[in-house]
């Protein structure tokens, strides 16, 4: 091989490999106030992570839930009372469609293709599919539901019932509930752990969270901060958003000790992980803040729209 | 009883029932420059039965342990709950137990100083739910009566403790 051709092939590979290292994902924000998502880019390297842009969509958007495989995500518009499809590469809503009255808590099922939607007013879960998001099934679920999460596998959909502390279980095959796990008061945010064996459920009301053992059944509650609003998972630990507490918790995933608390966070409220980055939304600042898991120092600091939430699976990790 | 009466005593026996989505947060953030030093400001502010004395709507406080009752000028009144206050950081957070006239639910709020060379920064965030509970408010009960009546508050009780701390 002639030289220049080699330094040409390592040159492509070195470029290659440097945009593989920078490319660490894509955070989606819905920014309540605004009648917008803000599309973040969480690059590490180069000029650090910074607003891609900001993208319309419905009315009041709440959740959020990111698909990987479609680089989409889907977002409920819950004063809009509508879901829309927003389309990252593009960075444009590329759909938006009526669903039921109250829509808040949304969850993406690659498995079947699915999105659920919890709907605050109507009592219910939507079941739609994501190509169009047109109704699968509306399922009469608890009162005032709020988040919802999938099993990776698709088989299980587990629903927050706000209003009667309880948390649902319905089985994604025959779309009835199966079961009902009594939580603490005022149940919101809830996440799978990474290995999926454990559900961790934001409990508003009591300011603590209940973490379900699913196979076991058994429920084991741990103290936070005052009014908990989600869960994200990163380095065996979890980390819980307490909206008037200005902190978030650090919990170790073995022991359900709580590590430490860090302050300083004006009303925290949606809270996702890349594995190696916490980012969490400042509702009050309308921020997004990154906190490395490990060292638990604040490393990102990016501005967002009016009111950001960011209820749910806000960041693409790539 | 009117209805919006009667739905605003409601939302006060279910203190949970206006609480997280269905009608959504909102909030008010205003700030003012006080030429006075930061110290100084800070202790006005801190002093929980002290509203009186720097905000023009409140005729007087009554205070029992960390609750305060804000009497208002030209009636109405208005209970609020005590709940941290940060002397490092000069900051103060407290809810509403009982907004009283105002047309909002499960109010919060934090207000702090900075020092800003000499002078002072003052910081006073809240956030609060407009009255009406469900879909469609009347509009003397939705999100743009709430922010506008929280905003109102924040103004006039800024321009006054700049007032009372310049020594005005």
């Amino acid at each position: 091989m002639p030289s220049s051709k080699l330094q040409a092939t390592v040159l492509v590979c070195l470029l290659a490999c440097a945009a593989f290292v920078q490319a660490a994902g894509i955070a989606v924000v819905t920014n309540q106030g605004g009648d917008s998502v803000s599309l973040v880019d969480l690059a590490a390297a180069g000029p650090g992570p910074r607003l891609l842009r900001e993208v319309a969509v419905g009315l009041a958007p709440a959740g959020v839930a990111v698909d990987r495989g479609g680089y989409r995500a889907f977002v409920s518009n819950a004063e809009g009372r509508s879901v829309s499809v927003v389309d990252l590469r593009a960075k444009v809503q590329t759909l938006q469609r009526e669903v039921g009255a109250g829509p808040v808590g949304i969850a993406h099922d690659p498995v079947r293709h699915r999105v659920y939607v919890a709907d605050w007013y109507r009592n219910s879960l939507w079941v739609l599919a994501d190509a169009d998001l047109s109704t699968v099934a509306e399922l009469p679920i608890g009162r005032a539901p709020a988040g919802v999460e999938v099993s990776a596998d698709g088989s299980l959909v587990f629903v927050a019932e706000r209003d009667d502390d309880t948390v649902a279980v319905v089985d994604a095959a025959t779309l009835q509930v199966t079961t009902r796990h009594a939580v603490g008061s005022h149940p919101f945010g809830l996440r799978l752990a990474p290995d999926g064996a454990t559900l961790w459920v934001t409990n508003v009301l009591s300011h603590d969270l209940s973490v379900i053992d699913l196979a076991k059944a058994a429920i084991a509650t741990v103290p936070v901060g005052h009014r908990p609003y989600c869960v994200a998972f990163a380095a065996g630990r979890a980390f819980v958003s307490n909206q008037y507490g200005d902190s978030v918790s650090v919990i170790d995933l073995g022991s359900l000790q709580t590590v430490t608390t860090l302050p300083l966070v004006t009303y925290p409220e949606g809270i996702d992980s890349d594995g190696k980055t916490v980012w969490v939304v400042s509702w009050m600042d309308e921020l997004l803040l990154g906190i490395d898991a490990v060292s638990l120092q604040r490393t990102a600091t990016v501005p967002l729209g009016r009111n950001p939430r960011g209820f749910g699976r806000f960041v693409l990790a790539e | 009883m009117s209805l919006s009466r009667l739905i605003a005593v409601a939302a006060l026996l279910l203190p949970g029932i206006a609480f997280a989505h269905g009608p959504t947060r909102q909030k008010a953030v205003e700030s003012v420059e006080v030429a006075a030093p930061a110290n100084a400001v800070w202790a006005l502010l801190k002093e929980w039965g002290g509203m009186a004395k720097w905000h023009p709507a409140v005729e007087s406080v009554t205070v029992n342990g960390t609750e305060r009752i804000l009497n208002l000028k030209g009636g109405g009144r208005i209970v609020e709950e005590l709940e941290v206050i940060d002397e490092a950081n000069m900051s103060l957070r407290y809810r509403m137990k009982d907004p009283g006239p105002l047309p909002v639910n499960n109010y919060s709020a934090q207000i702090s100083v900075a020092a800003i060379g000499a002078g002072a920064m003052v910081n006073w965030k809240g956030a609060f739910y407009r009255a009406f509970l469900n879909n469609d408010p009347p509009p003397e009960q939705n999100d743009e009566a709430a922010v506008k009546a929280i905003t109102g508050i924040y103004r006039s009780g800024l321009e006054g403790l700049k007032k009372v701390s310049e020594g005005r």
